[in-house]
């Protein structure tokens, strides 16, 4: 019944879950690709080079994370309810993460044995997923209507691969293989956009504002993708660059969106 | 294990606000930091029968702090178990584990839980524990000039009061289970809803 302005410190945690999803994508879809044969990006440079990256996403994800909390050294704690509370769940997804990246790091660069870096890969994919799924479960609350529906999910899924698809893109060196990326690019920002809208649409309209800068940037991202992906823009880094700066504002204006949509059901 | 519950007379509460009050006094609570809180409800519309209009107007005061519930969402949501059920069957806050979240705030369909800016922790009504182990009452029931609040065990209150309405704007019982017997105000029948508004005046 009654709304809550966002408060200031939201706004750290706006970019900790798109830091965290930026990250929990790039992970993902990187090894995805890879196993699957299907980018060429198998290379040892490409490996510790991302793997780094998404440590250092997560590094600043979890510093951005903790000036949230009222009481950050109590974090300690946070592992005491796996057994109910979600954001006990997402914190261990975060840490075995974390973990896994890591450890798929020192792989690369020690190791260098296949196998251990398979096993590492797919038990990083699982702990990603887990880490979306246990992060959704947290706004899904019988207390906030507007949040309690697929629109969540569907919502952190789609910045994962938005911004975990761009970042490969700016990571991997420039091949045949970037169409079929741009194609998931395009689509992944357009329903991103649509999920950004209608969860506006169904909330209290407010922050127009950010609405229009949403919509702009993923109209501008959406153009670039086809322009790069008919080849009229070149395929270089610095476009990608610009490109992955653009999606990520656009998801962080997302996000505020969504959490700006705060209602509780109740009182 | 006791089941606290609260009784709340909303036919006869004036909105004074005195248990508001009271709670802040006993609790020595924070500038904008309200663990009962008086909300008003109010609202109308017009009905047209034969050509002729009849306004419905409404408004009528709930006053609400937590709910002790059955099964409470906030200890459920708690990543660090710092919101518990203690031994005497109320939910309170453990502020050497709080890391002020505030999930539980998301969590409680009621509001309960507030957090402090100043403790930079959350903070919940605890019903006045040392009050009810000594045989009192809570202070905003004790407090109440219209004797509109009571307190008891969930068995007494409903034996005395019934199970009382689930009173609008108030969520869904059937979520949490709150430990709450509401006798209605004669308004909150009348059909129109939708065109009400819900405020809550601070005091500080």
């Amino acid at each position: 019944m009654n709304t809550t302005e966002m408060e200031k410190g939201s706004i750290f945690l706006v970019l900790f879950t798109v830091l965290m999803q930026a990250a929990t994508g790039f992970f993902i879809l990187k090894e995805l690709f890879i196993y699957t044969g299907y980018c060429s990006c198998n290379d040892k440079v490409l490996n510790i080079s991302s793997s780094a990256a998404t440590g250092i996403i997560i590094l600043i994800a979890l510093l951005t994370a903790l000036f949230h909390l009222g009481k950050p050294l109590n974090a300690i704690y946070t592992l005491n309810n796996l057994k109910s509370s979600w954001l006990s769940r997402e914190i261990f997804f975060v840490l075995i993460f974390s973990a896994i990246v890591f450890s798929c790091f020192l792989t690369d660069i020690f190791l260098k044995i296949k196998t251990v870096r398979l096993i590492f890969s797919l038990a990083g994919i699982i702990a990603g997923t887990g880490l979306i799924i246990s992060m959704s479960g947290i706004y899904m609350l019988n207390s906030v209507p507007l949040w309690n529906n697929f629109s969540t999910p569907a919502g952190f899924i789609l910045t994962a691969i938005v911004t975990g698809t761009s970042l490969l893109l700016l990571m991997k060196e420039a091949n045949k293989t970037d169409s079929f990326l741009y194609a998931v690019l395009f689509l992944a920002i357009l329903f991103s956009a649509i999920n950004s809208i209608l969860i506006f649409s169904t909330g209290n309209l407010r922050l127009y504002t950010l609405l229009v800068a949403r919509t702009i940037l993923s109209l501008a991202a959406i153009i670039s993708v086809i322009l790069i992906y008919f080849s009229i823009i070149p395929n270089k880094i610095p476009v990608r660059l610009v490109l992955l700066l653009i999606l990520l504002s656009s998801e962080v204006a997302g996000r505020i969106i969504f959490f700006t949509n705060y209602t509780k059901g109740g009182l | 294990m006791p089941e606290y519950a609260f009784f709340i007379n909303s036919s006869v509460c004036s909105g004074c606000k005195t248990c508001q009050i009271a709670c802040k006094d006993k609790n020595e609570l924070s500038k904008g930091i309200n663990w009962r809180r008086v909300y008003e409800i109010e609202g109308g519309n017009w009905k047209e029968e034969n050509g002729v209009f009849t306004s419905l107007p409404f408004s009528y005061f709930i006053s609400l702090s937590c709910q002790n519930c059955a099964n409470p969402e906030c200890v459920k949501a708690c990543p660090t178990t710092a919101m518990h059920v203690n031994a005497n069957g109320i939910v309170v806050i453990d502020h050497e584990l709080c890391i002020g979240c505030k999930y539980c705030a998301w969590a409680c369909p009621y509001g309960a839980p507030r957090y402090d800016p100043l403790k930079k922790v959350m903070t919940k009504c605890n019903l006045c524990e040392d009050y009810i182990t000594k045989g009192l009452k809570p202070s905003c029931v004790a407090s109440c000039p219209m004797r509109a609040l009571d307190f008891g065990t969930y068995n007494e209150i409903t034996a005395k009061y019934g199970s009382g309405e689930n009173v609008f704007p108030l969520p869904d019982p059937g979520t949490c289970e709150p430990r709450i017997v509401i006798k209605p105000h004669k308004d909150y029948l009348k059909p129109c809803k939708e065109h009400a508004y819900v405020t809550e005046n601070e005091y500080n």
